[in-house]
């Protein structure tokens, strides 16, 4: 790396720092009128609870003042980052209102929950009932993160109610661990790409990206996207008891390629990959660019795409800003607007071009490689440092 | 003959990529539009 090229990436860490800084400094929308919103027969509310955040809502008749039921915030996690949930309760202990209050997901995810009515399924419940996806209440498929992100945030706040102002004793369910097949599927995948890597079984390759094409592509849609690893920075962590797999694909592929030394999810693992590489045995997939120079500088778009992405997502304090990949598109048929162009162009270019989107947009590319570079480096100075050591012992 | 198709291979591969770049900044814009 040249001084220049030096220069440029520290001057674009520095400055994604201070972005980050700055997005946590930003205040938070007001809540206000939202509150008022949820319980919209009061006329005043006055904070009776901080953890979590409960008002207690009262009107004005004839000079005396009467309660008419409480508004509790509450907030849990979801696929890109949580959301802030404002339950509205009458002084029978039903709910009468749910809003999102704001929230870290994926846009797209969030339109979906709101397009199929979710939240349209609390009111009328009672704040001792139990709200637990799937059994009580219906989560809406595509956006299963969110669904349950909301109805935690439901249950628990209203259940705080229950208990601080109503003063029922509420058995919370204890969280489960949650560990079925789709845990063992990533969790098998992942275990035969390090097997393959270690003893360099080439052909085990193949089942592994065939496999993250069917499990983490299109039975899961839970590829590694820029999104989630935005969400890591910011500090977006969903429960380790039900996201284990986020876990293991955030947390234990930065471990494995940095343990390597070499980019092995992107050719072992990635569902997009994978597509890429069948779309380039259907086509020649052997088309190469031309002249080198062209290449070289084109190639460095993805590491531009990642600068506005994170940019934007630290700004935003968004993650979801940063998933510009078509992953969603293509895995779960759930793309926002443009997306659905990009998807078709790509996928038609790399029958041609192996590999087209890794090469020149990929933001997945890009960490992994910061991750086996960063690796190589201290390796290396450690290895030298070791070196230095032992002569000055002779 | 060989360097003019060359020279065509060029020019559309720098278009594509160019309109994905094009492409993923609109969908840039339009992930902000959905934010506000």
């Amino acid at each position: 790396m040249n001084n220049y090229n030096k220069f440029l990436t520290a001057a674009a860490v520095i400055s994604l720092i201070i972005v980050l800084v700055v997005g946590y400094l930003i205040p938070a929308d007001d809540m206000h009128q939202k509150i008022i919103k949820a319980l919209p027969q009061a006329e005043n509310f006055a904070k009776v609870e901080t953890s979590p955040l409960i008002f207690k809502g009262t009107v004005e008749k004839n000079r005396i003042i009467e309660k008419v039921g409480y508004v509790v915030v509450d907030e849990a996690a979801a696929y890109g980052g949580p959301i802030q949930i404002i339950t509205g309760i009458d002084m029978k202990g039903n709910i009468v209102e749910v809003l999102i209050s704001e929230h870290k997901d994926t846009p797209s995810f969030i339109r979906r929950v709101l397009d199929h009515k979710y939240l349209e399924q609390f009111p009328g419940k009672s704040v001792t009932d139990s709200i637990s996806l799937n059994e009580d209440i219906d989560g809406v498929s595509g956006a299963t993160f969110s669904s349950r992100g909301i109805a935690k945030a439901v249950s628990h706040g209203s259940h705080a109610v229950a208990e601080s102002q109503f003063n029922f004793n509420i058995n919370e369910k204890a969280e489960e661990f949650k560990f079925g097949f789709k845990e063992g599927i990533i969790a098998f995948l992942i275990i035969l790409m390090i097997i393959g890597v270690k003893f360099k079984l080439k052909k085990l390759r193949w089942v592994t990206l065939l496999g993250g094409l069917i499990f983490i592509g299109f039975k899961y849609s839970t590829p590694i996207s820029l999104g989630n690893i935005a969400s890591v920075f910011m500090g977006f962590f969903p429960s380790i008891r039900e996201n284990l797999v986020w876990y293991m694909l955030l947390i234990g592929i930065p471990v494995i390629t940095f343990a390597f030394g070499k980019n092995i999810y992107c050719f072992w693992l990635c569902p997009f990959g994978a597509v890429q590489e069948l779309t380039a045995k259907l086509g020649s997939g052997k088309y190469k660019c031309c002249n080198k120079k062209i290449e070289s500088k084109a190639k460095k778009i993805k590491y531009i795409l990642v600068y506005i992405a994170l940019l934007g997502a630290f700004l935003l304090r968004s993650p979801g800003f940063a998933g510009f990949e078509p992953f969603s598109a293509l895995f779960s048929q759930q793309g926002t607007g443009i997306q659905w162009l990009i998807l078709p162009l790509v996928l038609f270019t790399s029958l041609f071009i192996y590999r087209f989107w890794c090469r020149y947009f990929c933001p997945v590319w890009v960490a992994n490689e910061v991750i086996w570079k960063l690796s190589r480096y201290i390796k290396k100075e450690v290895n030298e440092w070791k070196k230095k050591n032992k002569a000055l012992e002779k | 003959m060989e360097k003019e198709k060359q020279s065509i291979g060029e020019i559309v591969y720098i278009f594509i990529v160019g309109l994905v770049t094009l492409m993923i900044m609109i969908s840039f814009y339009q992930m902000y539009g959905s934010m506000g």
